[in-house]
């Protein structure tokens, strides 16, 4: 007995384009490039939230399915 | 004498018997294995009804939590976008934020931008000059 369910179809398909940049600086002070570290920092943060995301849901979803196959399988006298 | 007395007679017999007690003996192994195969298949439809009541609800508790996980991931997204402009407003605010960077680290930087991944098809890019 095999699980039926595929556990990755959960994952919304336009987290597979990943996290963009954040975008380029458009002026030329060293405000504009600090302010963009910053924000090439937060989608990070984004990248690895998603990450954790995503291998949670698989992670669970796959065992949601050993467990309904172990709750299923027929137990010798109802205990093992 | 009729047939049936000499059928009788047969099963009197020692070959009689012996043929009586070996179709006896098939006639039990065949109920045996009727009411083993009925337990078996019996057991094995009810197991395979368990099993897909529970996948059932294994998958619809694991849509759920999908649902919930990326609806959190959401919110998450737009805190950290939040949390960017206000940093953004803090860094513009700051003393020295309107000073000019260098025109040949500045144009470094952004090459050195265009080399990654997640910048090489963006419009500035496909426009950035080349290194002189």
């Amino acid at each position: 007995m095999t699980a039926s369910s595929a556990c990755s179809s959960l994952l919304p398909t336009e987290w597979q384009e990943g996290v963009d940049g954040a975008p380029l600086p458009e002026g030329d002070t060293v405000g504009d490039w600090i302010a963009f570290g910053d924000a090439q920092t937060g989608q990070l943060d984004k990248a690895n939230d998603r990450y954790r995301a995503a291998t949670g849901i698989v992670a669970r979803c796959e065992q949601r399915d050993r467990d309904a196959i172990d709750r299923a399988r027929p137990k010798f006298l109802g205990i093992f | 004498m009729t047939p049936l007395d000499r059928f009788a007679a047969f099963l009197a017999t020692k070959m009689g018997k012996a043929l009586l007690f070996a179709a006896a003996i098939l006639l039990a192994a065949l109920v045996a294995w009727w009411l083993f195969a009925s337990w078996t298949g019996g057991k094995t439809a009810k197991t395979e009804t368990k099993l897909g009541a529970a996948q059932v609800e294994a998958a619809t508790d694991s849509g759920r939590d999908a649902v919930g996980t990326v609806a959190g991931h959401a919110r998450t997204s737009e805190e950290i976008d939040n949390l960017t402009r206000s940093n953004a407003h803090d860094i513009f605010e700051a003393e020295g934020a309107g000073a000019p960077v260098a025109t040949a680290v500045r144009d470094a930087g952004k090459r050195s931008l265009c080399k990654r991944a997640a910048y090489r098809d963006s419009q500035q890019c496909l426009q950035q000059p080349s290194a002189d």
